[in-house]
């Protein structure tokens, strides 16, 4: 009896864990997820990763501001290149988007996104549910307006101007905050930058929270009616080499599939389709199968019409015994793709290394010594080739690093930075000292076309691996303002973005000794 | 323990938990503008810290209720329920058509007055939409709209695109409205003239599946071709360089700084 008893309960946990273990698809999300953050350390160092890598785009929505991002997020990307878009046409990032859409189309919203694993996850919370009607399905043609607006307009007008600004990335995107802002500013060696964070911080925190909370009771709430990059993807959903597709000769139009999917599809495959399979198993013809080779993937070609009411995920679902070449090839893929992943965490997290941290150029230090070159600007009152600190001994030196991607960097030099030369004139230096890392951009021409001629900066450019900003423990964040008394001493540092108020309080108690 | 008692069960959990949730995010809501609120340059650890600290017993509670709901769905499971069907009124047409080569005079006037009447309310939305994107388009080629603060230019710009864009979508679901009852409208003259046999069946033919595989295999050759040789030209044109710089440096925007 005993023996029984206990082989029932043995069964029945049995069966417990085969109807919870994770599915397949959710395995290639985590998979996905963790590759598109194999930088671990990240975490730890607080360092986001720094190296080649990066020249890849990730496939899905993956903030490349995340301590652990391993490669740059597409619509980043995207938007950063339409900055440069009055000089050069972007064709690289839009060759890899018509890349990623041929291949997977919205099926990386389905099965790579880290962002879309997340809203999975949140919509598994057990709270009723808001279904989806005619009125989602209008406003799922919301995410469009966004991808317009912010994403293509904005940064293209702003170029004009030859201002960064990503719209989409500073206004809405959630990943940057939930990954980037939290991932850094967890970590000690960042709690400098608390003093950044503002009106900016504030606003998207906000919209984080309501993602996050809206993504309970809405399925892929962020993705169905906010993020641009569903919105581009779906475009290529119909041609994609990875997908859903529906077999007409097969379809009665039974409308199962519809009805299961929590997407706003209105058939199976179109641009809001992102891939899920929910729906191949509930059709009781087998009209539904995925598209690709059918030997990653089951087609779920039983011959047979399958129960209605299963809820398997269809890449675990029953079919015909799969050919021994099938488990061969399944078995390699398998292979290579955990080699892949164990590849990339060892080279993240022990192979590439961080730059060393240097607490040095705290305040009331002496600042380091670097002879750093002198661009050759419309505006250049120094008339030297080289500077370094030392050469302005004698005078209260405001010392600024920017970087030409950083809208904040180039907001300030613009709005801020002047104003201290229309007070101080002659009796301040000041040094701007540009990232060693130029990549193409002309950083003269670009100085000249959108900086005061006149005023009286001394625009350089960093030694090799950016050694004064490291030396003054620079990371990978710009700006950073440091300003000297006469004898060469830090007085006054600060990570991020200042004021004039700020600067002009400094400079004014040590002009007045 | 019967359906009708455990799914009570799960919607008075679900209501709890849904109400937890929402006041956790207003809570996170409020502390994040209480921070915000508190001064010049408001944001520090330990500020930070220490408004989380007051939320925190709700947090908690949240995070027990949602551990809580995942015991109860073990031991007081749900039962599937049904998918319910979402037939497309379309796609219902089509095949109504593809089994009719032509309706009788008093089927097929209604029937062609209402294909009439649909493709009219597409044009005119579409018309009306587009003359609604002209605005919004001359507003951001005016560089003059865009000289000023950043983030006034840009929530001006939001405004008048989200207004624009507001009313597009108004105009597309009325349409959509409008078109779904039409079709179903000839959807039912088609079943009433097949009832009463008042048509000349279509004769079966071989699809033309082939073409669409074509058309589809020519577009999917092109975008290939193309990404390829884009991803070619960018490397040589810097494209790559400039995603590569820009990765490597913290984006302060996107994180919310500046």
């Amino acid at each position: 009896m005993k023996n029984t008893e206990t082989s029932q309960k043995k069964s029945s946990l049995g069966q417990w864990i085969s109807n919870h273990r994770p599915t397949k698809r959710r395995i290639i999300q985590l998979y996905a997820a963790l590759l598109a953050n194999a930088n671990l350390k990240g975490f730890k160092s607080g360092w986001i990763y720094m190296g080649n890598a990066k020249y890849a785009c990730t496939p899905g929505l993956n903030c490349y501001s995340c301590p652990a991002a391993s490669a740059s997020c597409p619509l980043g990307a995207l938007q950063n290149a339409l900055r440069d878009s009055n000089k050069t046409i972007p064709f690289y990032i839009i060759g890899i988007l018509m890349l990623y859409g041929f291949l997977f189309g919205r099926f990386i919203c389905g099965f790579l996104c880290p962002f879309g694993l997340i809203q999975d996850l949140l919509h598994k919370i057990k709270t009723p549910k808001i279904k989806k009607n005619r009125l989602t399905r209008t406003a799922s043609y919301f995410k469009y307006v966004l991808l317009a607006y912010l994403v293509i307009s904005l940064p293209l007008t702003y170029a004009v101007q030859n201002y960064p600004l990503p719209g989409f990335c500073k206004y809405i995107c959630p990943s940057g905050i939930l990954l980037g802002a939290v991932g850094l500013l967890s970590n000690e060696f960042n709690h400098d930058l608390f003093r950044s964070l503002g009106p900016l911080f504030t606003w998207k925190f906000l919209l984080l929270v309501i993602f996050i909370v809206g993504a309970v009771f809405i399925y892929r709430f962020f993705c169905r009616f906010f993020c641009p990059l569903g919105a581009l993807y779906g475009l290529f959903n119909k041609i994609s080499w990875l997908g859903v597709k529906m077999d007409n000769s097969k379809c009665t139009n039974c409308g199962l599939c519809v009805g299961t999917c929590d997407m706003d599809i209105r058939h199976v495959g179109d641009h809001e389709c992102i891939s899920c399979g929910k729906c191949v198993n509930v059709c009781p013809t087998n009209a539904i199968s995925y598209k690709g080779p059918k030997i990653l993937l089951a087609p779920n070609e039983t011959g047979t019409p399958l129960k209605a009411k299963q809820n398997i995920d269809p890449c675990d679902a029953p079919g015909t015994p799969l050919p021994k070449k099938t488990k061969i090839v399944r078995l390699i893929v398998a292979i290579t793709m955990f080699a892949v992943l164990g590849g990339a965490l060892v080279y993240y997290n022990f192979i590439h290394k961080d730059p060393e941290r240097v607490t040095g150029g705290e305040v009331g230090n002496i600042c380091p010594e670097i002879e750093m070159t002198v661009y050759d600007t419309n505006n250049a009152p120094y008339h030297g080739n080289t500077i370094s600190p030392s050469d302005t001994r004698g005078k209260v030196t405001v010392i600024n690093f920017w970087y030409i991607y950083c809208g904040g960097c180039v907001t300030e030099l613009q709005e801020e930075f002047p104003l201290l030369h229309d007070k101080y004139g002659d009796r301040i230096e000041v040094i701007v000292v540009h990232s060693n890392q130029e990549f193409g951009s002309n950083i003269p021409e670009w100085i000249n076309a959108n900086l005061s001629t006149d005023s009286g900066f001394i625009f350089t450019r960093d030694i090799e691996n950016e050694k004064f900003f490291r030396d003054l423990g620079g990371t990978s964040a710009w700006p950073i303002t440091i300003i000297l008394d006469e004898f060469g001493v830090i007085q006054y540092k600060v990570k991020g973005n200042t004021t004039f108020d700020a600067m002009s309080e400094v400079i004014d108690n040590l002009l007045n000794g | 323990m019967a359906n009708e008692k455990r799914k009570r069960i799960h919607l008075i959990y679900g209501c709890i938990l849904s109400v937890l949730l929402i006041l956790m995010g207003i809570a996170l809501i409020t502390s994040c503008l209480d921070i915000y609120n508190s001064g010049d340059k408001p944001y520090t650890p330990e500020s930070v810290v220490n408004h989380f600290h007051k939320i925190s017993p709700l947090i908690y509670l949240t995070i027990a209720a949602i551990v809580g709901g995942i015991i109860l769905n073990l031991a007081i499971p749900l039962p599937q329920s049904r998918p319910k069907a979402i037939r497309d009124n379309y796609e219902a047409l089509i095949r109504l058509r593809s089994k009719v080569d032509a309706l009788n005079p008093e089927y097929d006037l209604p029937a062609k007055q209402e294909q009439k009447k649909r493709r009219s309310l597409q044009i005119i939305s579409a018309v009306v939409c587009v003359l609604l994107c002209i605005h919004p388009l001359v507003y951001f080629c005016n560089q003059q709209n865009f000289v000023g603060t950043v983030t006034d230019c840009v929530v001006k710009a939001m405004i008048l695109c989200l207004s624009y864009a507001f009313v597009v979508l108004l105009v597309t679901f009325a349409c959509k409205l409008v078109c779904q009852k039409s079709v179903s409208k000839e959807i039912e003259i088609y079943k009433k003239a097949i009832a009463e046999k008042a048509y000349s069946p279509a004769a079966p033919g071989p699809k033309n599946i082939s073409n669409e595989k074509m058309r589809i295999f020519v577009i999917r050759a092109i975008v290939v071709s193309v990404a390829f040789v884009f991803i070619v030209l960018g490397i040589f044109n810097g494209g790559a360089e400039a995603v590569l710089s820009k990765a490597n440096a913290i984006c302060m925007e996107c994180i919310g700084m500046g």
